[in-house]
């Protein structure tokens, strides 16, 4: 087989894998890199129990500095960010090591379904860590959650995990390259998640609904930004 | 495929990696990349690449803009570079698992390519217990996954034994190959031309059928570095 053959031959591009015009595998390509990404974590256990550990001393220390007795969400938001920004960190390790990311680069898939499935993954590694700080807070803090409020405490904590992991893989992979990305990540995330987090943070004090709305438009916004900005920064 | 790099200039702050470089690597052909360290030569591949965005100039793939269809690009080409750009936390037949689902192809074609480079009985390992030469050849199983046209090649043969590098060297037969390598052996004896690049630029080219032997090619590199 020649070269001319060869590029005539099964390897000439059919359509992108993972592209606009195919959703189904666009959504296939970001479920791969998602389920990928929880693979690393079951083998490597970086993110989660680091992250939760963390989470954890942030809330007894709080308890401890106060008493125990203050009961406030504070120490909730508190841990939530630095937990959530080791977290952000650990997985963009993972794809930084051996230049693995660089092998998703190259391959014929959509971009943005790469984004995505990391922001999935992120989202869910977040948002455990967050349920896990508020369990220690109801234990540390003897915060009481009331049953019929629940869903929308988790509801909020999903949705500023969601905007959260939006911001953090773009910042974890830009900051990647750099030799001081352990301190570059957090200063420059946590400014940026700070609307999301006055969002959460009003919820919890108001009760208002409107702030969910807010929670929502800044995950929106994120979203789109990441989607319009990830080639060119990764690039 | 054709691929044409055309005034290529990647600038890292003050520092030119590549300054106005021009290349051609017409389809079938093969041509060996040699300079100095810091020449620009893993620079330009990883631009060719699409990994790195030029400050300016064009790459082409068959006469079109890389940047039109980037896709058509990825799907042609097979890159080896320095590291493996694989999970140490997921084992070989994994890795290529998951890129072959990226490239539609099936798991008959990781058996495949595993068989290809010797690591069938290796393929539940993880890249991390394997040696230098056999995460090479991982690295060329990745590539060669989608049987590209193409390749891009920084040092594919650093650590590989001798069957290895024959198993490379049949698998790069009738395709088009873009080689950096400071192997005057393997520049002479793989590819149709080689071409110097000094300071992110070409310096000189030649046919390889005008040398006679390595150190005739050694010779004539050496002469071109102290002219440029």
């Amino acid at each position: 087989m020649t070269g001319a053959d060869r590029s005539s031959t099964g390897t000439d591009s059919g359509p992108e894998a993972g592209s606009v015009a195919s959703p189904t595998g666009f959504f296939r390509t970001a479920l791969s890199i998602a389920l990928k990404d929880f693979r690393l974590e079951i083998r490597s256990k970086q993110a989660l129990p680091l992250s939760v550990a963390l989470s954890l001393l942030i809330v007894v220390t709080d308890a401890f500095s106060y008493g125990g007795g203050a009961e406030s969400y504070g120490p909730l938001w508190v841990a939530f960010v630095f937990a959530g920004t080791l977290a952000v960190m650990q997985t963009i390790a993972l794809e930084t090591r051996n230049d693995a990311f660089d092998g998703l680069l190259l391959a014929p898939i959509n971009r943005t379904a790469i984004y995505l499935g990391k922001v999935a993954s992120t989202t869910v590694f977040v948002t455990v860590i967050g349920f896990v700080t508020l369990l220690a807070l109801a234990v540390f803090h003897h915060a009481t959650v009331p049953l019929e409020t629940l869903p929308t405490l988790l509801l909020i904590l999903f949705l500023f995990s969601l905007g959260f992991s939006a911001v953090g893989v773009l910042v974890g992979l830009i900051t990647a390259a750099t030799d001081i990305s352990a301190l570059l990540v957090p200063v420059l995330l946590v400014p940026l998640v700070f609307p999301g987090l006055l969002a959460g943070v009003g919820f919890l004090e108001s009760g208002a609904t409107s702030w969910i709305t807010v929670l929502l438009s800044y995950d929106g916004i994120v979203l789109v930004a990441g989607v319009l900005v990830f080639d060119e920064l990764v690039s | 495929m054709e691929l044409r790099a055309d005034g290529l200039v990647k600038q890292y702050g003050p520092y030119s990696a590549l300054d106005g470089l021009d290349l051609r690597l017409a389809d079938g052909e093969k041509v060996g990349l040699l300079g100095p360290n810091g020449s620009g030569k893993t620079t330009l591949l990883d631009v060719l690449a699409g990994l790195v965005t030029p400050t300016a100039g064009t790459v082409f793939v068959d006469g079109r803009p890389a940047a039109d269809d980037p896709a058509h690009l990825r799907r042609n080409l097979g890159y080896v570079a320095h590291e493996t750009m694989l999970y140490d936390e997921l084992t070989a037949r994994e890795n290529l698992g998951l890129h072959a689902g990226f490239l539609g192809q099936s798991a008959d074609r990781v058996e495949a390519v595993l068989d290809l480079v010797d690591l069938s009985n290796r393929g539940n390992s993880s890249p991390r217990s394997f040696s230098h030469g056999m995460k090479k050849r991982l690295s060329f199983a990745r590539a060669e996954l989608g049987s590209p046209p193409t390749f891009l090649l920084d040092e594919p043969f650093s650590g590989l034994d001798q069957d290895s590098q024959a198993t490379v060297i049949d698998l790069l037969e009738d395709r088009s190959v873009l080689l950096v390598t400071h192997d005057f052996d393997h520049a002479r004896t793989i590819c149709d031309r080689v071409v110097v690049l000094q300071a992110g630029r070409v310096a000189e080219t030649a046919q390889t059928a005008s040398f006679e032997s390595r150190q005739d090619l050694r010779q004539w590199y050496q002469d071109v570095l102290e002219a440029s």
